[in-house]
């Protein structure tokens, strides 16, 4: 673990000029040491309750124009009281929660983790490799991907990043994939994509990894910078000549 | 009922969980918003109470790991709750954001709350990985025995220029460099950096594997197997010997300058902090010819006495300077033997261990 916080932090490295200079900042010294895992304690307890304001601030922007729904049109014609509608409703998916968490607390306690945790280090053995959480997965394939360190970094903080771009990129007219289906096609091939990249992320870079990863890391971002722009137009266009005079053309101006 | 819409903090309830007018056509995928709302109480409750067990401290983050596992009440249950928690929540938030990939809720008029929505899992994704590293000193216990920091360099940046790679270097690696450096290996000057190099006789093939398996495991020597290599010694003799060097890294400039004194190596004042038994059976390895000399030719009186004084302030070994011609080898007192054998014991190839008997 140690490990991945060396790992993960030297990255910060690779911004020029101020990298070293950047990690010997946040390390505290010269090495992951007991500096770094005072701070990393001390954030990791205060960043939550930023996240709390954040889901808070969440809520209120979310609460300007309600709630999207699978139509993806204005459900202002036909709405219905949270409670107990949809408190109800909510429950069933907390009760199949507490299901499964129960289910993996009690008797797979350790199956999502790394069973090295529980090693004790052999001076004289290769240690196991360094692998982040399996959440963390997709990301760290996308960094490997990139042969440069400062290019990974940038690609890695990019994929997330490029989600902010999404209400920029999305040039369809109609919001929803249920009346979009070349979109819905592409979503699931993005979806299959993600899970082959969490799959990269966990094994060595050896060589038909390092392609699939370079691949997939690929289809992530021309997904969000091609195809959706691509995909909606072709589709605006086709629903255009599809309605070419028609009295329903009026929808699409 | 007219105090949920006439009292300025309940009024606020009511408008978000209670009245607020939801479309009539959400299905079961729009409760990820409320499970992540779940998920993040849960962790706030059981990671507050985690804190008040968990010491910070690289020496004892570990133990009190193992004392919340063992000791606290239901503390097995808090750490499992917490640990298995946080994967949910990363599962549910990925869900979450397919939803709205999938059903356009990224787009206007929902771009504010999309933006903070991608903040928020950036905050996620930071703290996780902040939360994965606290109980790290579990390693540490094992006698510092962590793996090492540079491998992962060169494991995720092949390409990454060697002396770029930073260190720092971990106990295991230094203490195979100083006790190699003790012996016969050399530090050189090399680009922007300092390589180790090392040669051995080939009698000693078993011990040189060792020592390049551990450094290549480590990222710190090529993989390439070293080869078998043939000079001719003085009177014609053909020597068979091996040769390896690690790669160049600037971060063992520092070595090569304790070290190295106007070209001449010394042994270095601060020796003592990196006495391991791994560096002393590297050093042992590499130095006794037979019996219970340590050739240390290369070192002046003085230095080699400060190696007694280590060693037996260390160690409690007893070992004397012993004049051979002009030179200087470590004479270690027959009764000491005992001790350094159980020492180094762990860290000595086999054929190595015969002859040191």
């Amino acid at each position: 673990l140690r490990n991945l916080a060396t790992v993960i932090t030297n990255l910060l490295s690779a911004i020029p000029w101020l990298g070293t200079d950047l990690v010997e900042f946040i390390w505290g010294g010269y090495s992951v040491g007991n500096a770094t895992l005072n701070r990393f304690y001390s954030l990791h307890f205060l960043l939550p309750f930023v996240l709390l304001m954040l889901v808070i601030m969440h809520l209120i922007a979310l609460h300007q124009n309600g709630s999207n729904n699978p139509m993806g049109i204005s459900s202002s014609l036909d709405r219905v009281p949270l409670h107990p509608y949809y408190t109800f409703k909510d429950l069933v998916g907390f009760f199949v929660f507490f299901l499964v968490l129960s289910i993996f607390v009690f008797f797979l306690p350790n199956t999502l983790g790394h069973p090295d945790n529980y090693i004790p280090a052999n001076p004289m053995q290769t240690p196991a490799s360094i692998v982040p959480e399996w959440y963390l997965l997709p990301y760290y394939a996308i960094l490997r991907a990139i042969p440069s360190k400062l290019l990974g970094v940038i690609a890695m903080i990019g994929s997330i990043l490029i989600l902010f771009l999404m209400p920029l990129l999305d040039t369809s007219r109609v919001r929803s994939c249920a009346f979009r289906p070349f979109m819905r096609l592409l979503f699931w091939g993005f979806v299959v994509n993600f899970l082959i990249l969490t799959w990269i992320g966990s094994q060595h870079p050896e060589p038909p990894f390092i392609t699939i990863g370079q691949a997939c890391s690929t289809f992530y971002f021309s997904y969000f910078l091609l195809f959706v722009p691509l995909i909606g137009l072709i589709e605006n266009t086709l629903s255009d000549l599809a309605t070419l005079g028609s009295d329903h053309s009026s929808y699409n101006t | 009922m007219k105090l949920l819409k006439a009292h300025p903090l309940l009024v606020l309830a009511n408008s978000y969980l209670i009245d607020s007018p939801a479309p009539s056509n959400i299905t079961y995928i729009w409760n990820f918003g409320s499970l992540l709302g779940s998920c993040l109480v849960l962790q706030i409750i059981t990671g507050v109470t985690l804190a008040m067990h968990y010491l910070p401290s690289i020496d004892a983050a570990f133990c009190s790991v193992e004392h919340i596992m063992r000791d606290v009440n239901n503390g097995w249950l808090i750490r499992y709750l917490h640990a298995n928690v946080a994967s949910f929540f990363f599962l549910f938030v990925y869900l979450h954001i397919g939803k709205a990939l999938y059903y356009g809720s990224f787009r206007a008029p929902r771009t504010l709350l999309w933006s903070i929505g991608v903040v928020i899992f950036l905050v996620m994704v930071i703290t996780a990985f902040l939360g994965y590293v606290l109980p790290f000193g579990q390693m540490s216990l094992w006698g510092g025995h962590e793996s090492p920091t540079c491998m992962s360099l060169p494991f995720i940046m092949p390409r990454t220029k060697a002396t770029n790679r930073i260190g720092p270097h971990n106990i295991d690696v230094l203490s195979v460099i100083f006790g190699s450096l003790l012996g016969d290996s050399h530090a050189e000057r090399h680009g922007n950096g300092v390589r180790i190099s090392f040669q051995q006789e080939s009698t000693n093939v078993e011990y040189l594997m060792m020592f390049w398996r551990f450094l290549s495991d480590r990222g710190y020597c090529s993989t390439k197997k070293p080869k078998l290599l043939i000079r001719t010694a003085k009177a014609g003799q053909l020597r068979f010997y091996f040769k390896v060097h690690s790669w160049t890294f600037s971060s063992f400039i520092w070595i090569h300058s304790i070290f190295y004194k106007d070209g001449v190596k010394i042994v270095p004042d601060c020796i003592g902090d990196y006495f391991t038994p791994l560096a002393l059976a590297v050093w042992i390895q590499d130095a006794m010819s037979y019996g219970l000399k340590l050739a240390t030719h290369n070192f002046s009186y003085n230095d080699v006495l400060f190696l007694c004084t280590v060693l037996k302030d260390k160690y409690d070994i007893v070992a004397t300077p012993n004049r051979n011609r002009d030179q200087w080898t470590i004479y270690i007192h027959s009764e000491s033997m005992p001790i350094l054998r159980g020492i180094v014991k762990d860290f000595v190839v086999p054929s190595m261990l015969r002859k040191q008997a």
